[in-house]
Protein backbone atom coordinates (compact mmCIF):
# COMPACT_ATOMS: atom_id res chain seq x y z
CA UNK A 1 0.00 0.00 0.00
CA UNK A 2 2.85 2.32 0.84
CA UNK A 3 4.30 1.61 -2.59
CA UNK A 4 0.96 2.43 -4.18
CA UNK A 5 0.95 5.72 -2.29
CA UNK A 6 4.60 6.50 -2.89
CA UNK A 7 4.37 6.84 -6.66
CA UNK A 8 1.59 9.48 -6.64
CA UNK A 9 3.16 11.18 -3.61
CA UNK A 10 6.53 11.64 -5.34
CA UNK A 11 4.83 12.77 -8.54
CA UNK A 12 2.73 15.24 -6.56
CA UNK A 13 5.78 16.68 -4.81
CA UNK A 14 7.57 17.02 -8.15
CA UNK A 15 4.60 18.65 -9.87
CA UNK A 16 3.73 20.97 -6.98
CA UNK A 17 7.40 21.87 -6.42
CA UNK A 18 8.07 22.82 -10.04
CA UNK A 19 4.74 24.62 -10.32
CA UNK A 20 5.60 26.62 -7.19
CA UNK A 21 9.00 27.55 -8.57
CA UNK A 22 7.37 28.76 -11.78
CA UNK A 23 4.74 30.84 -9.96
CA UNK A 24 7.38 32.22 -7.59
CA UNK A 25 9.51 33.68 -10.38
CA UNK A 26 6.59 34.96 -12.47
CA UNK A 27 4.55 36.09 -9.48
CA UNK A 28 7.37 38.11 -7.90
CA UNK A 29 8.29 39.82 -11.16
CA UNK A 30 4.67 40.73 -11.98
CA UNK A 31 3.86 41.75 -8.41
CA UNK A 32 6.89 44.04 -8.23
CA UNK A 33 5.95 45.65 -11.53
CA UNK A 34 2.38 46.24 -10.43
CA UNK A 35 3.38 47.47 -6.99
CA UNK A 36 5.97 49.97 -8.20
CA UNK A 37 4.86 51.25 -11.58
CA UNK A 38 1.59 52.95 -12.35
CA UNK A 39 0.44 52.27 -15.91
CA UNK A 40 -2.77 52.13 -17.87
CA UNK A 41 -4.65 48.89 -17.23
CA UNK A 42 -2.74 48.04 -14.07
CA UNK A 43 -5.78 47.02 -12.05
CA UNK A 44 -7.18 45.07 -15.01
CA UNK A 45 -3.95 43.07 -15.17
CA UNK A 46 -4.22 42.52 -11.41
CA UNK A 47 -7.76 41.19 -11.86
CA UNK A 48 -6.66 38.81 -14.63
CA UNK A 49 -3.80 37.53 -12.47
CA UNK A 50 -6.21 36.94 -9.58
CA UNK A 51 -8.89 35.24 -11.69
CA UNK A 52 -7.65 31.64 -11.11
CA UNK A 53 -8.43 32.12 -7.41
CA UNK A 54 -12.16 32.35 -8.06
CA UNK A 55 -12.74 30.44 -11.29
CA UNK A 56 -13.66 26.73 -11.29
CA UNK A 57 -10.51 24.69 -11.97
CA UNK A 58 -12.32 22.90 -14.78
CA UNK A 59 -12.83 26.21 -16.55
CA UNK A 60 -9.14 26.97 -16.13
CA UNK A 61 -8.32 23.53 -17.47
CA UNK A 62 -10.48 24.22 -20.49
CA UNK A 63 -8.70 27.54 -21.10
CA UNK A 64 -5.40 25.70 -20.91
CA UNK A 65 -6.55 23.11 -23.45
CA UNK A 66 -7.58 25.94 -25.77
CA UNK A 67 -4.12 27.43 -25.36
CA UNK A 68 -1.79 24.43 -25.29
CA UNK A 69 -3.82 21.61 -26.82
CA UNK A 70 -2.54 20.25 -30.15
CA UNK A 71 -4.92 22.56 -31.97
CA UNK A 72 -4.44 25.31 -29.39
CA UNK A 73 -3.01 28.77 -30.06
CA UNK A 74 0.34 28.00 -28.48
CA UNK A 75 0.09 24.21 -28.54
CA UNK A 76 -0.09 24.00 -32.32
CA UNK A 77 3.11 26.02 -32.68
CA UNK A 78 4.83 23.95 -29.97
CA UNK A 79 3.87 20.70 -31.69
CA UNK A 80 4.71 21.78 -35.24
CA UNK A 81 8.01 23.50 -34.49
CA UNK A 82 9.34 21.58 -31.50
CA UNK A 83 7.32 18.37 -31.49
CA UNK A 84 6.19 19.03 -27.93
CA UNK A 85 2.74 18.31 -26.63
CA UNK A 86 1.89 19.07 -23.04
CA UNK A 87 -1.51 17.41 -22.95
CA UNK A 88 -1.57 14.19 -20.88
CA UNK A 89 1.97 14.72 -19.55
CA UNK A 90 3.24 15.55 -16.08
CA UNK A 91 4.63 18.78 -17.51
CA UNK A 92 1.06 19.69 -18.41
CA UNK A 93 0.12 18.99 -14.79
CA UNK A 94 2.85 21.40 -13.68
CA UNK A 95 1.38 24.09 -15.90
CA UNK A 96 -2.15 23.46 -14.59
CA UNK A 97 -0.99 23.59 -10.96
CA UNK A 98 1.04 26.72 -11.64
CA UNK A 99 -1.93 28.58 -13.10
CA UNK A 100 -4.19 27.61 -10.22
CA UNK A 101 -1.60 28.49 -7.55
CA UNK A 102 -0.33 31.68 -9.21
CA UNK A 103 -2.69 34.20 -7.53
CA UNK A 104 -1.54 33.08 -4.08
CA UNK A 105 2.06 34.08 -4.76
CA UNK A 106 1.13 37.12 -6.82
CA UNK A 107 -1.33 38.59 -4.31
CA UNK A 108 0.87 38.17 -1.27
CA UNK A 109 3.96 39.41 -3.13
CA UNK A 110 2.17 42.54 -4.29
CA UNK A 111 0.94 43.26 -0.77
CA UNK A 112 4.43 42.60 0.60
CA UNK A 113 6.09 44.96 -1.90
CA UNK A 114 3.49 47.65 -1.29
CA UNK A 115 4.15 47.33 2.43
CA UNK A 116 7.78 48.35 2.00
CA UNK A 117 8.22 52.02 2.89
CA UNK A 118 9.30 54.07 -0.17
CA UNK A 119 11.45 56.19 2.08
CA UNK A 120 13.69 53.22 2.83
CA UNK A 121 14.33 52.78 -0.89
CA UNK A 122 14.97 56.52 -1.20
CA UNK A 123 17.41 56.36 1.71
CA UNK A 124 19.29 53.51 0.03
CA UNK A 125 19.55 55.57 -3.17
CA UNK A 126 20.96 58.60 -1.38
CA UNK A 127 23.51 56.21 0.16
CA UNK A 128 24.68 55.26 -3.31
CA UNK A 129 23.01 51.86 -3.76
CA UNK A 130 22.37 50.95 -7.41
CA UNK A 131 18.82 50.09 -8.47
CA UNK A 132 19.43 46.29 -8.30
CA UNK A 133 21.18 46.98 -4.98
CA UNK A 134 18.09 48.76 -3.65
CA UNK A 135 15.95 45.80 -4.68
CA UNK A 136 18.15 43.02 -3.32
CA UNK A 137 19.41 44.76 -0.17
CA UNK A 138 16.29 46.63 0.94
CA UNK A 139 13.04 45.84 -0.91
CA UNK A 140 13.32 42.05 -1.19
CA UNK A 141 14.64 41.41 2.37
CA UNK A 142 11.71 43.41 3.74
CA UNK A 143 9.15 41.70 1.51
CA UNK A 144 10.42 38.11 1.46
CA UNK A 145 8.48 36.85 4.47
CA UNK A 146 5.19 37.79 2.82
CA UNK A 147 6.36 36.31 -0.47
CA UNK A 148 7.49 33.08 1.19
CA UNK A 149 4.20 32.73 3.06
CA UNK A 150 2.34 33.08 -0.25
CA UNK A 151 4.70 30.59 -1.87
CA UNK A 152 4.00 28.00 0.79
CA UNK A 153 0.26 28.46 0.28
CA UNK A 154 0.83 28.04 -3.44
CA UNK A 155 2.68 24.77 -2.82
CA UNK A 156 -0.18 23.49 -0.66
CA UNK A 157 -2.69 24.55 -3.30
CA UNK A 158 -0.61 22.87 -5.99
CA UNK A 159 -0.53 19.64 -4.01
CA UNK A 160 -4.29 19.56 -3.79
CA UNK A 161 -4.91 20.48 -7.42
CA UNK A 162 -7.53 18.27 -9.06
CA UNK A 163 -9.80 19.80 -11.66
CA UNK A 164 -7.43 21.62 -13.99
CA UNK A 165 -4.88 18.79 -13.74
CA UNK A 166 -7.51 16.23 -14.69
CA UNK A 167 -8.54 18.27 -17.73
CA UNK A 168 -5.02 18.93 -18.98
CA UNK A 169 -2.98 15.95 -17.86
CA UNK A 170 -5.60 13.29 -17.38
CA UNK A 171 -5.45 10.60 -14.71
CA UNK A 172 -2.80 8.14 -15.86
CA UNK A 173 -1.47 6.04 -12.96
CA UNK A 174 2.31 6.34 -12.66
CA UNK A 175 2.48 9.20 -15.16
CA UNK A 176 0.04 11.98 -14.35
CA UNK A 177 -1.89 10.57 -11.40
CA UNK A 178 -1.22 12.90 -8.46
CA UNK A 179 -2.37 12.31 -4.86
CA UNK A 180 -5.74 13.96 -5.21
CA UNK A 181 -6.48 11.96 -8.35
CA UNK A 182 -5.30 8.76 -6.67
CA UNK A 183 -7.69 9.43 -3.77
CA UNK A 184 -10.55 9.75 -6.25
CA UNK A 185 -9.60 6.47 -7.94
CA UNK A 186 -9.18 4.65 -4.63
CA UNK A 187 -12.62 5.74 -3.43
CA UNK A 188 -14.19 4.84 -6.79
CA UNK A 189 -12.59 1.38 -6.61
CA UNK A 190 -13.83 0.92 -3.01
CA UNK A 191 -10.30 0.69 -1.61
CA UNK A 192 -10.94 2.56 1.62
CA UNK A 193 -7.63 1.63 3.27
CA UNK A 194 -5.60 3.19 0.43
CA UNK A 195 -7.91 6.22 0.32
CA UNK A 196 -7.51 6.74 4.08
CA UNK A 197 -3.77 6.53 3.86
CA UNK A 198 -3.56 8.96 0.92
CA UNK A 199 -5.88 11.41 2.66
CA UNK A 200 -3.78 11.24 5.82
CA UNK A 201 -0.57 11.96 3.90
CA UNK A 202 -2.12 14.91 2.04
CA UNK A 203 -3.65 16.40 5.17
CA UNK A 204 -0.42 16.13 7.16
CA UNK A 205 1.64 17.90 4.53
CA UNK A 206 -0.95 20.66 4.07
CA UNK A 207 -1.37 21.33 7.81
CA UNK A 208 2.42 21.52 8.25
CA UNK A 209 2.65 24.05 5.42
CA UNK A 210 -0.16 26.21 6.79
CA UNK A 211 1.43 26.28 10.26
CA UNK A 212 4.73 27.33 8.71
CA UNK A 213 3.25 30.12 6.59
CA UNK A 214 1.26 31.39 9.57
CA UNK A 215 4.50 31.74 11.52
CA UNK A 216 6.10 33.67 8.68
CA UNK A 217 3.25 36.15 8.45
CA UNK A 218 3.56 37.31 12.05
CA UNK A 219 4.90 40.89 12.09
CA UNK A 220 8.56 41.16 12.93
CA UNK A 221 9.75 44.75 12.77
CA UNK B 1 29.68 76.41 -0.28
CA UNK B 2 27.46 78.13 -2.79
CA UNK B 3 24.03 76.63 -3.13
CA UNK B 4 21.56 77.72 -5.77
CA UNK B 5 18.08 76.35 -6.08
CA UNK B 6 15.53 77.54 -8.59
CA UNK B 7 12.85 74.97 -9.26
CA UNK B 8 9.19 74.56 -9.88
CA UNK B 9 7.09 71.46 -9.42
CA UNK B 10 3.42 70.73 -9.59
CA UNK B 11 2.11 68.02 -7.30
CA UNK B 12 -1.37 66.58 -7.15
CA UNK B 13 -2.39 64.63 -4.11
CA UNK B 14 -5.93 63.68 -3.15
CA UNK B 15 -7.33 65.87 -5.89
CA UNK B 16 -5.62 69.01 -4.63
CA UNK B 17 -2.97 70.78 -6.59
CA UNK B 18 0.16 72.14 -4.99
CA UNK B 19 2.57 74.40 -6.84
CA UNK B 20 6.11 74.79 -5.66
CA UNK B 21 8.13 77.67 -7.04
CA UNK B 22 11.21 77.87 -4.89
CA UNK B 23 14.18 80.06 -5.55
CA UNK B 24 17.02 80.79 -3.18
CA UNK B 25 20.78 81.16 -3.03
CA UNK B 26 22.92 80.71 0.03
CA UNK B 27 26.62 80.75 0.68
CA UNK B 28 26.81 79.78 4.31
CA UNK B 29 27.33 76.43 5.94
CA UNK B 30 24.06 76.17 7.83
CA UNK B 31 20.94 76.99 5.92
CA UNK B 32 17.70 76.75 7.81
CA UNK B 33 14.57 76.34 5.73
CA UNK B 34 11.73 77.60 7.82
CA UNK B 35 8.00 77.65 7.27
CA UNK B 36 4.66 76.13 8.23
CA UNK B 37 3.94 72.51 7.31
CA UNK B 38 2.70 72.10 3.76
CA UNK B 39 4.70 75.06 2.48
CA UNK B 40 6.92 72.97 0.23
CA UNK B 41 10.05 72.64 2.37
CA UNK B 42 10.19 68.88 2.26
CA UNK B 43 9.46 68.66 -1.48
CA UNK B 44 12.32 71.10 -2.11
CA UNK B 45 14.70 68.98 -0.05
CA UNK B 46 13.68 65.82 -1.91
CA UNK B 47 14.26 67.61 -5.22
CA UNK B 48 17.79 68.53 -4.10
CA UNK B 49 18.47 64.91 -3.12
CA UNK B 50 17.09 63.64 -6.43
CA UNK B 51 14.26 61.66 -4.84
CA UNK B 52 11.77 63.88 -6.69
CA UNK B 53 12.31 65.46 -10.08
CA UNK B 54 11.30 69.10 -10.52
CA UNK B 55 9.24 69.99 -13.58
CA UNK B 56 11.75 72.66 -14.50
CA UNK B 57 14.62 74.66 -13.08
CA UNK B 58 18.16 74.30 -11.87
CA UNK B 59 19.95 73.02 -8.75
CA UNK B 60 23.61 73.73 -8.16
CA UNK B 61 25.87 72.99 -5.22
CA UNK B 62 29.39 74.39 -5.29
CA UNK B 63 30.61 73.95 -8.85
CA UNK B 64 28.37 70.95 -9.52
CA UNK B 65 25.11 71.14 -11.41
CA UNK B 66 22.78 68.46 -10.06
CA UNK B 67 19.76 69.36 -12.12
CA UNK B 68 19.18 71.62 -15.07
CA UNK B 69 16.05 71.08 -17.11
CA UNK B 70 17.23 73.44 -19.89
CA UNK B 71 20.49 71.53 -20.35
CA UNK B 72 18.89 68.14 -19.80
CA UNK B 73 20.94 67.39 -16.69
CA UNK B 74 19.39 65.25 -13.98
CA UNK B 75 21.87 63.36 -11.83
CA UNK B 76 20.54 60.24 -10.09
CA UNK B 77 20.34 60.39 -6.28
CA UNK B 78 23.23 57.90 -6.21
CA UNK B 79 25.48 60.27 -8.19
CA UNK B 80 24.63 63.46 -6.29
CA UNK B 81 26.57 62.62 -3.13
CA UNK B 82 24.04 64.41 -1.00
CA UNK B 83 23.28 62.94 2.43
CA UNK B 84 19.69 62.80 3.61
CA UNK B 85 18.40 62.44 7.16
CA UNK B 86 14.69 61.68 7.03
CA UNK B 87 12.22 62.97 9.57
CA UNK B 88 11.49 59.50 10.93
CA UNK B 89 15.08 58.55 10.08
CA UNK B 90 14.17 55.72 7.63
CA UNK B 91 16.63 53.29 9.21
CA UNK B 92 16.63 49.87 7.56
CA UNK B 93 14.57 47.83 10.04
CA UNK B 94 16.13 44.51 9.05
CA UNK B 95 19.73 45.66 9.51
CA UNK B 96 21.69 46.18 12.70
CA UNK B 97 23.03 49.57 13.76
CA UNK B 98 26.42 48.58 12.40
CA UNK B 99 24.99 47.44 9.06
CA UNK B 100 22.87 50.59 8.78
CA UNK B 101 25.89 52.82 9.31
CA UNK B 102 28.04 50.74 6.96
CA UNK B 103 25.35 50.50 4.26
CA UNK B 104 27.02 52.99 1.90
CA UNK B 105 30.38 51.21 2.21
CA UNK B 106 29.14 47.65 1.81
CA UNK B 107 30.05 45.70 -1.25
CA UNK B 108 27.09 45.85 -3.59
CA UNK B 109 27.16 42.13 -4.40
CA UNK B 110 28.03 40.14 -1.27
CA UNK B 111 27.20 42.92 1.21
CA UNK B 112 30.37 42.57 3.28
CA UNK B 113 32.76 45.28 4.42
CA UNK B 114 36.45 45.32 3.55
CA UNK B 115 38.85 45.85 6.49
CA UNK B 116 39.23 49.57 5.83
CA UNK B 117 35.51 50.13 5.74
CA UNK B 118 35.10 48.04 8.91
CA UNK B 119 37.54 50.32 10.70
CA UNK B 120 35.66 53.37 9.52
CA UNK B 121 32.36 51.96 10.76
CA UNK B 122 33.90 51.29 14.19
CA UNK B 123 35.23 54.85 14.30
CA UNK B 124 31.77 56.18 13.50
CA UNK B 125 30.13 53.93 16.10
CA UNK B 126 32.51 55.40 18.66
CA UNK B 127 32.09 59.00 17.51
CA UNK B 128 28.30 58.75 17.75
CA UNK B 129 28.33 56.90 21.10
CA UNK B 130 26.76 53.79 19.63
CA UNK B 131 29.47 51.20 20.36
CA UNK B 132 27.41 49.10 22.75
CA UNK B 133 24.52 49.00 20.27
CA UNK B 134 26.38 47.83 17.14
CA UNK B 135 24.37 44.60 16.85
CA UNK B 136 20.98 45.98 17.90
CA UNK B 137 18.13 46.51 15.48
CA UNK B 138 16.69 50.02 15.01
CA UNK B 139 13.46 49.11 16.81
CA UNK B 140 15.46 48.49 19.98
CA UNK B 141 16.83 52.06 20.08
CA UNK B 142 15.54 55.26 21.62
CA UNK B 143 14.62 58.26 19.45
CA UNK B 144 17.91 60.02 20.11
CA UNK B 145 19.94 56.90 19.33
CA UNK B 146 18.03 56.38 16.08
CA UNK B 147 18.82 59.91 15.05
CA UNK B 148 22.52 59.40 15.73
CA UNK B 149 22.46 56.25 13.57
CA UNK B 150 20.77 58.20 10.76
CA UNK B 151 23.37 60.98 10.99
CA UNK B 152 26.28 58.55 11.07
CA UNK B 153 24.86 56.57 8.14
CA UNK B 154 24.55 59.72 6.01
CA UNK B 155 27.92 61.21 6.99
CA UNK B 156 30.04 58.09 6.49
CA UNK B 157 29.86 58.62 2.74
CA UNK B 158 31.48 62.09 3.08
CA UNK B 159 28.58 63.90 1.39
CA UNK B 160 29.08 67.31 -0.22
CA UNK B 161 25.88 68.47 1.43
CA UNK B 162 23.74 67.10 4.24
CA UNK B 163 19.98 67.54 4.12
CA UNK B 164 18.00 67.21 7.34
CA UNK B 165 14.21 67.00 7.18
CA UNK B 166 12.81 68.20 10.54
CA UNK B 167 15.63 66.50 12.47
CA UNK B 168 14.24 67.56 15.82
CA UNK B 169 10.51 67.08 15.35
CA UNK B 170 10.47 63.40 16.33
CA UNK B 171 12.47 64.01 19.50
CA UNK B 172 11.48 64.59 23.08
CA UNK B 173 11.43 68.39 23.75
CA UNK B 174 13.91 67.81 26.59
CA UNK B 175 16.38 66.44 24.09
CA UNK B 176 16.10 69.17 21.47
CA UNK B 177 18.44 71.72 23.02
CA UNK B 178 21.07 69.02 23.39
CA UNK B 179 20.67 67.84 19.79
CA UNK B 180 20.91 71.42 18.44
CA UNK B 181 24.32 71.67 20.08
CA UNK B 182 25.26 68.25 18.69
CA UNK B 183 24.35 69.35 15.17
CA UNK B 184 26.54 72.47 15.49
CA UNK B 185 29.39 70.31 16.71
CA UNK B 186 28.95 67.78 13.89
CA UNK B 187 28.93 70.56 11.36
CA UNK B 188 32.26 71.93 12.51
CA UNK B 189 33.80 68.47 12.87
CA UNK B 190 32.78 67.16 9.44
CA UNK B 191 32.88 70.52 7.68
CA UNK B 192 29.76 69.58 5.78
CA UNK B 193 27.25 72.22 4.69
CA UNK B 194 23.76 71.51 5.95
CA UNK B 195 20.26 72.41 4.91
CA UNK B 196 17.96 71.96 7.88
CA UNK B 197 14.17 72.04 7.66
CA UNK B 198 12.22 73.15 10.69
CA UNK B 199 9.02 74.83 11.71
CA UNK B 200 10.30 75.58 15.21
CA UNK B 201 11.62 79.18 15.61
CA UNK B 202 13.95 77.96 18.38
CA UNK B 203 15.78 75.74 15.85
CA UNK B 204 16.10 78.62 13.42
CA UNK B 205 17.51 80.86 16.15
CA UNK B 206 20.06 78.32 17.25
CA UNK B 207 21.21 76.96 13.92
CA UNK B 208 20.70 79.39 11.05
CA UNK B 209 23.44 81.22 9.24
CA UNK B 210 21.08 81.61 6.31
CA UNK B 211 17.39 81.61 6.91
CA UNK B 212 15.14 80.74 3.98
CA UNK B 213 11.47 81.31 4.74
CA UNK B 214 8.85 79.28 2.84
CA UNK B 215 5.18 80.04 2.61
CA UNK B 216 2.62 78.32 0.39
CA UNK B 217 5.15 76.94 -2.05
CA UNK B 218 7.24 80.07 -2.39
CA UNK B 219 10.33 81.50 -0.78
CA UNK B 220 9.18 84.72 0.85
CA UNK B 221 12.40 85.84 2.49
CA UNK B 222 16.10 85.02 2.62
CA UNK B 223 18.16 86.32 5.50
CA UNK B 224 21.91 86.26 5.84
CA UNK B 225 22.59 86.22 9.54
CA UNK B 226 26.33 86.01 9.30
CA UNK B 227 27.23 89.41 7.91
CA UNK B 228 29.66 91.44 9.94
CA UNK B 229 27.61 94.58 10.39
CA UNK B 230 25.21 92.78 12.64
CA UNK B 231 27.96 91.23 14.69
CA UNK B 232 29.67 94.61 15.14
CA UNK B 233 26.49 96.31 16.22
CA UNK B 234 26.34 93.84 19.07
CA UNK B 235 23.00 92.32 18.16
CA UNK B 236 23.04 88.59 18.78
CA UNK B 237 21.95 86.09 16.15
CA UNK B 238 19.16 84.93 18.38
CA UNK B 239 17.73 88.43 18.55
CA UNK B 240 18.03 88.99 14.83
CA UNK B 241 16.22 85.79 13.94
CA UNK B 242 13.64 86.51 16.59
CA UNK B 243 12.97 89.95 15.18
CA UNK B 244 12.89 88.74 11.59
CA UNK B 245 10.39 86.01 12.46
CA UNK B 246 8.25 88.40 14.50
CA UNK B 247 8.05 90.66 11.46
CA UNK B 248 7.08 87.80 9.20
CA UNK B 249 4.50 86.24 11.47
CA UNK B 250 3.15 89.13 13.55
CA UNK B 251 0.35 87.11 15.14
CA UNK B 252 2.64 84.40 16.44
Amino acid sequence: MIGQALVPLLLTLKVAGLATLLTLVLGVVLAYGLARYAFWGREFLDAVCTLPLVMPPTVLGYYLIVLIGRRGWIGEWLYDKLGISLIFTWQGAVLASAVVAFPLVFKSARAAFEGVDHQLEGAARTLGASEPGVFFRVTLPLAWRGILAGTMLAFARGMGEFGATLMVAGNIPGRTQTLSLAVYDAVEAGRDDLANFLVLVTSTVCVAILLGSGRLLRPRY
Amino acid sequence: MKIRVDICKRLISEGREFRLEAEFRAENERIVVFGPSGSGKSVTLQCIAGLLTPDAGRIEIGERVLFDSAAGINLSPQARNVGFVFQEYALFPHLSVEQNIGFALQHAFHGRLDPLARERVSAFLAAFELEGLARNLPRELSGGQRQRVALARALIRRPDLLLLDEPLAALDPMLREHVRRELLELQSRFQVPMIIITHDPADAEALAENLVVFDRGRVTQILDLKDDAALLSGVSQRERVGRALAELFPVA
